[in-house]
């Protein structure tokens, strides 16, 4: 089977685990969400073959090279990691409740990969600047960290989708009360962000290093990398914010969306509104 | 004086405060935006047509158009380091006095106030007990033992130096500004074209106002580009050599991403073109009916042999006019006003190869490559790369570790011991609280363990 043809079933697959997740949520059925749990786990393991093909088949055309180097193989990783993420964190936390957001996420991401056709999923050979090692370490950081904030910013959702912040531990009934914890999700919340923020400082510094050795300059202002330090210094705030200053709850998950707000523009809107050198762009 | 201590007093505390890092993350994020929104180096008539002249005003004054480099930019960066580094100073102390202390005396009462605390009853006598748990506390803490009155103390404790992790995640992050000034000030960046077998010794800084001598020359042995079959570039490469005083000392090549450095100076491939070289030019003077033959570099003037008339190649095209390639020539004849013309390369006998009463043939002409490179020299390299070691490395302890303090009371108790434990942990409390239950149970096994064993 041909990789673009097993990820466009992944994105099925995602689409299953989300409504079985969701329905599961909503109607208390804890029969469905552990079902999706494993549907989860199987469209993560397709979705890693997926790649692991379409590495093979780049080594078949003649150019061999890891499925990271262009906006397709960014989006289908990025999705991939958002699951692969969530999935890691209700193994260790055992609470399905928090799946809507990451699978969804992961659903419409591959859907966008797979069917539109402004993105172009054929296999392409590396322009000389892409050859390089730094790139591969860039792109899955980034991506990694990409995945802890999107994770981080659902949580966020959820926890001002819990309730006003006068009674947050006295949200009622109706789905409000299917919501976990305020105290577990700001610390669910605080760990992915941590997490995010340390892969996307990995992530900005081998990206710094990579560009030094190809142009000759770590840091050049361009606005891709503009836009990654604006991300980082919002995570950069959150965490001196939280951790000194004592913000927590509603406060951090506004940040925390803010940040994945920032990372989107960085990954989609500098290189669609914005000119520059990273040649994601199409 | 009084008053004049105060208000130091007050601008050393806002110096110091998170509340001010708080602002500049902030206020750094916020305007680094415009610098995204706003083209960077455009020219003033650039952003005249795009912006209008009271905008254009605006950029001007705030240095907009090259943002980066602004003092008010480089204010708001200096003003974080000033801040980073007062911050530190003033909590160094504190921290450097909790690394210390962990020996205080703990009484029952301290104990159950702790976020986490329990007691353990164990059916062995007291120095047993201690025994038993030395062992078991020794095989995951750093354990100070002491003898009380009524029995023992301890302190268990593990991860102590990750209390430093965030002073060197902040001085990672001073080494990575400083870096960026040693670079800013000691280093410079250029570029230089050179043909192949050309030899050059000399760099442009800024654009090409500014010539910068090398101190040693680079020769272009070859260039060569290939490509994939979809057309799409493959590989740029320049094979060169470094000579020093007329002796060849090194042979390399630069490809993108694999530069070549000597002597703190590096080469990166950059871009290519093609150039026309061994240019040979007929001359014929109309009114003299004098010939000549002569070699002209391209874009270099040469004095007409015999004569006081100098020639330039100026330019070269593909195809000038359906008439193929053409090369671009100027003649500065002596007591004539200088004049050009477009020379046919591929059709001698055409009427227009002239300029003036100059008839100029094209008898030879090759093209070949000359390579781009981009040329760096940044001693501040190795700050910066130490910086990103530090920080990063650093923040993995910050960002994980915690220091995590267990303090145990033992008493003599009807039928055994009685042990009382309190937990502490800087950060991570939730994981902190699982280790401590699994401390506590284990403890509570001891016994049973004893059992079976003996
Ligand atoms: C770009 C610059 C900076 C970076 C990358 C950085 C990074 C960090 C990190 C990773 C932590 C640990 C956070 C956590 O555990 O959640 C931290 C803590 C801290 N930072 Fe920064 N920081 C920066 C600038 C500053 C500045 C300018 C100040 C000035 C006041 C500051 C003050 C602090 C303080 C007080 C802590 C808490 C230390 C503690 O008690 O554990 N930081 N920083």
């Amino acid at each position: 089977m041909s990789s673009s043809l097993l990820l466009s079933l992944v994105t099925f697959v995602y689409l299953v685990a989300a409504l079985a997740y969701g329905t599961g949520w909503l109607f208390r059925r804890s029969v469905l969400s552990r079902g999706a749990a494993w549907v989860s786990w199987l469209g993560v393991g397709l979705h890693g073959a997926g790649m692991l093909v379409r590495w093979v088949e780049s080594y078949r055309m003649g150019f061999g090279h890891a499925p990271l180097s262009n906006f397709y193989e960014s989006l289908v990783f990025g999705a991939w990691a958002v699951v692969l993420i969530y999935l890691c964190m209700e193994a260790r936390y055992g609470s399905r409740e928090l799946a809507v957001f990451p699978l969804s996420l992961a659903f419409l991401t591959m859907a966008y990969a797979s069917f539109s056709p402004n993105v172009e999923s054929k296999i392409q050979p590396l322009i000389p600047a892409l050859k390089s090692n730094w790139l591969i370490a860039h792109v899955i950081t980034c991506f990694l960290g990409y995945a802890g904030f999107a994770v981080a910013c659902g949580l966020g959702i959820l926890y001002l989708l819990r309730g006003p912040s006068k009674h947050p531990d006295n949200p009622g009934s109706g789905i409000r009360a299917r919501i976990p914890s305020t105290q577990i999700l700001d610390e669910l919340m605080y760990q992915n962000v941590v997490f995010g923020f340390l892969l996307l400082t990995v992530g900005i510094i081998t990206g710094s290093v990579w560009a030094n050795s190809a142009w000759g300059s770590y840091w050049s202002w361009d606005p891709k990398e503009t836009w990654s330090l604006i991300t980082w210094l919002v995570y950069a705030l959150l965490l001196h914010a939280r951790l000194v200053r004592g913000w927590h709850g509603r406060k951090i998950a506004w940040v925390s969306i803010i940040g994945f707000g920032c990372v989107i523009f960085t990954y989609l809107g500098v290189n669609f509104l914005l000119s520059g050198l990273h040649s994601y762009a199409r | 004086m009084d008053q004049k201590s105060t208000i130091f007093d007050r601008i050393y505390q806002s110096l110091a405060s998170v509340k001010l890092s708080l602002f500049l993350f902030g206020a750094l994020a916020a305007t680094s935006i415009v610098g995204t929104l706003i083209p960077q180096e455009s020219t003033v008539e650039q952003r005249l047509r795009e912006y209008g002249p009271k905008l254009s005003a605006i950029i001007e004054l705030l240095d907009f158009a090259d943002m980066y480099h602004s003092w008010w930019f480089k204010v708001l960066l200096g003003l974080l380091t000033v801040n980073l580094i007062v911050c530190s100073f003033r909590r160094l102390p504190q921290t450097l006095t909790l690394l210390r202390a962990g020996n205080q005396t703990m009484d029952p009462a301290r104990l159950e106030k702790m976020r986490h605390h329990a007691r353990v009853q164990l059916p062995v006598p007291l120095a047993a007990s201690q025994k038993l748990l030395a062992a078991l506390l020794g095989r995951r803490y750093s354990c100070q033992w002491q003898e009380r009155e009524s029995g023992w103390q301890a302190v268990a404790e593990k991860g102590r130096f990750s209390r430093l992790g965030v002073y060197f995640v902040h001085l990672g992050v001073l080494f990575i500004l400083g870096g960026a000034l040693v670079g800013s000030i000691f280093g410079f960046r250029g570029f230089v074209t050179i043909p192949e077998h050309g030899t050059v010794d000399r760099i442009f800084i800024g654009g090409k106002h500014r010539a910068l001598p090398l101190g040693f020359a680079i020769r272009c042995d070859k260039f060569t580009v290939d490509f994939y079959e979809t057309g799409a570039p493959k590989e740029f490469r320049s094979d060169v050599s470094i000579i020093e005083q007329g002796d060849l000392v090194e042979q390399a090549a630069i490809l993108v991403n694999d530069p070549l450095t000597f002597k703190g100076i590096t080469f990166y491939q950059a871009t290519y073109g093609s150039e026309p070289s061994d240019i040979m030019l007929q001359v014929k003077d109309l009114k003299t009916g004098e010939g000549r033959r002569l070699e002209v570099p391209f874009r270099e003037t040469v004095m007409i042999p015999g004569t006081k008339d100098r020639l330039v190649v100026m330019d070269y095209a593909e195809n000038v006019g359906n008439h193929g390639p053409a090369l671009f020539i100027a003649a500065a004849r002596e007591h004539q006003q200088p004049a050009s013309a477009w020379i046919l390369v591929k059709q001698p006998e055409f009427h227009g190869n002239r300029i003036g009463d100059l008839v100029v043939t094209v008898e030879g002409l090759q093209n070949s490559f000359y390579t781009g490179l981009q040329v760096k020299k940044d001693p501040g390299i190795w700050v910066i790369y130490a910086g990103f070691s530090l920080m990063l490395l650093s923040m993995l302890v910050a960002l994980y570790g915690s220091h995590r303090r267990v303090w145990l009371l033992l008493d003599q108790a009807s039928g055994g011991t009685k042990i009382s434990l309190g937990g502490h942990s800087s950060k991570h409390e939730a994981r902190f609280g699982r280790e401590f239950t699994k401390l506590t149970q284990d403890i509570g096994d001891l016994s049973a363990n004893r059992e079976t064993h003996v």
